[in-house]
């Protein structure tokens, strides 16, 4: 194991795309540590990931979030952030915080929500002179909510591998999603006070605007009625209403917003496929390390080691915290899902905690993950578009990652903020 | 030559596009089929959920080679991206070598999935044999293969780090949920 996460972590630093980390070392472990093994074994489980329905979930939001950006979704959202929230100091940080709090109610995916806010936003920021460092920050931060907020795709595989009903979980993420944007939003605030002159100038509220720009963004803001609606209440799996969604937006986006032409689709979808496929074939390499994980019977082990440490489910929760926090730094967060809920839901089942709270705490975890260094994808899309380099966006990262931090443990520790909504409609006892 | 290869690289990324599209856009028809069946015309497809994933299968493994096209397999690259010149080519080339036989390692694999499957092994709802989807994996791997040797040509004078393009999307790194 030790051999495996030396080459593992050798691989990362040294540049090699995250699919091959994943799969070399994996390779190598086969090899040498257990030559018994066929290597027939990788294909296989290559082969058997992708052949999977719930992760079809995957490819269809990625495609979602293309249509919300090709056909003007994200556009009119921001509209309306601007109309509801652009009146408060430090005008275009809130809008965008806001703007990404609506679409991660639409979209699984952050990264698409953080290319799209930053697309639309940050030429403007750049225009009136905002830190385009903080403000990368921020939303790269704002867009791991997607995450958090249903829909989302961590929830769905976390749910799918533990066994959980899915609606049981995308509604205990909602309130810890809205108090993690509050407390971004105020993030953003405070920033902006302590700034300059550039952060004052806001644009005045009217409420005719507000209702303009409501009006145009209402159709998209239905969208997730149907998404979680559907979800919560049976009427269609995860995959189903991905599927829904998509024709929804293509409708939505052709025939009313009327930015999208039939004839760029096969581009469209070749650009969903292509970056969907980045995702699963990193999804499919983490299934041979987790095959290798189960067969060297860590679950096992681990949970033997964890029970003579303590008896505390606190302390069990603190250890999952610190431990998810500092593999969400390296790794991919769907293929970190893969291998370790496996080995931990059991045990915390064992400890008595509730499993869907387990798996909104582990949600959380990665969530915070997406924005942390040397491996952020939420950050690294929004240092790319802002122009800027990882490492200068990711400095000012702190604040934003204290706040995110304090929401964990609260919710770690207080598991009715998670809980209450799936206990309302009758999903957790 | 190097003219006559330009054509065939042409033709293999055409024909993996037009396969890509074509079964993601399947894919998408044949769930919302299984919706809308059950709902709408009471009525449930059953074969509708097996030859989605048959198509998603093609779309992932083909679709890996267009993603490397395009750059969007995400690497932490900050470290390399420091190397001098000289040093971040033949890392990238070791890199490549690596990655290439990751992928022969696939192709092997498969080979014995293929045998299994062209002699007994059939898909439970319309009896599909399973070589059609296993075939997928020798295919994308090659496909992968040769956008990996393609890419360190393309990015011989600069290895690691996001290309910066005047057009945004092309630049805009890989997508993870």
């Amino acid at each position: 194991m030790i051999f495996t996460f030396a080459a593992f972590l050798f691989f990362l630093v040294i540049g090699t795309p995250i699919v091959f980390v994943l799969g070399i070392a994996a390779a190598l472990t086969l090899i040498f540590v257990e030559p018994g093994i066929p290597l027939t074994i990788i294909s296989q489980r290559i082969f058997d990931s992708l052949n999977s329905f719930t992760l079809m979930a995957i490819p269809f939001f990625v495609f979602l979030g293309v249509i919300m950006d090709e056909g003007g979704i994200s556009r009119r959202i921001v509209d309306f952030a601007a109309a509801l929230v652009g009146w408060i100091i430090g005008s275009l940080l809130m809008v965008s915080v806001f703007a990404s709090t609506a679409l991660a109610a639409i979209s699984g995916s952050g990264s698409a929500d953080v290319a799209a806010i930053s697309a639309i936003m940050q030429p403007e920021l750049r225009r009136r002179k905002y830190d385009i460092d903080f403000s990368a920050a921020l939303i790269a931060a704002s867009g791991s909510l997607a995450q958090i907020i249903p829909p989302s795709l961590m929830m769905v595989i976390v749910a799918l591998i533990s066994n959980l009903s899915v609606g049981a979980l995308f509604l205990a993420g909602i309130l810890p999603g809205l108090v993690t944007s509050i407390g971004l939003l105020s993030c953003g605030y405070l920033h902006a006070k302590r700034g300059g002159a550039q952060y004052r100038e806001t644009e005045p509220f009217t409420l005719k605007r507000l209702g303009q720009t409501f009006v145009r963004a209402l159709p998209s803001l239905v969208m997730p009625v149907i998404i979680i609606g559907g979800i919560v209440g049976g009427v269609f799996t995860p995959t189903e209403a991905a599927s829904v969604a998509v024709l929804y937006g293509l409708l939505l986006s052709i025939f009313i917003h009327r930015d999208l032409r039939i004839k760029r689709l096969p581009g469209m979808i070749l650009r969903a496929a292509a970056l969907a496929s980045g995702v699963m074939m990193i999804v499919g390499t983490a299934s041979i390390f987790g095959w290798l994980v189960a067969n060297a019977n860590v679950p096992a082990l681990l949970a033997d080691w964890i029970k003579d440490f303590t008896a505390e489910p606190w302390v069990y929760l603190l250890i999952v915290n610190v431990l998810l926090l500092v593999v969400g730094m390296f790794m991919e967060s769907l293929a970190a899902i893969l291998i370790l809920v496996p080995v931990l839901m059991p045990i915390a089942i064992d400890f008595g905690i509730d499993p869907v709270h387990f798996g909104l705490v582990v949600v959380m975890n990665f969530a915070i993950g997406m924005v942390t260094p040397p491996y952020g994808i939420t950050l690294f899309v929004a240092s790319a578009i802002a122009e800027r380099n990882v490492l200068q966006v990711a400095r000012r990262m702190f604040w934003p990652w204290v706040i995110m931090t304090t929401v964990l443990i609260l919710v770690t520790y207080i598991p009715e903020i998670g809980l209450f909504l799936p206990r309302l409609s009758g999903l957790v006892d | 030559m190097a003219r006559l290869l330009m054509r065939i690289v042409a033709g293999i990324r055409l024909t993996a596009a037009t396969i890509v599209v074509i079964c993601f856009a399947y894919m998408t028809i044949a769930v919302l089929a299984q919706v809308f069946g059950r709902y709408v015309f009471n009525y449930s497809i059953s074969w509708t959920e097996e030859t989605a994933r048959l198509a998603q299968t093609w779309v992932i493994l083909i679709g890996a080679g267009i993603t490397m096209k395009r750059g969007w397999h995400v690497a932490v690259d900050s470290l390399p991206e420091k190397l001098p010149l000289r040093i971040a080519r033949v890392l990238k080339i070791i890199l490549a070598c690596g990655s290439i036989w990751f992928l022969c390692l696939i192709a092997y694999g498969s080979l014995a999935l293929i045998e299994l499957g062209w002699l007994f092994e059939v898909s439970p709802v319309l009896s599909i044999p399973m070589w059609t989807m296993y075939l997928a994996l020798p295919l994308g791997a090659g496909y992968f293969g040769v956008e990996i040797i393609l890419s360190v040509i393309e990015r011989w004078n600069q290895p690691f780090g996001v290309v910066r393009s005047p057009d945004r999307k092309s630049s805009e790194p890989g997508q993870s949920p």
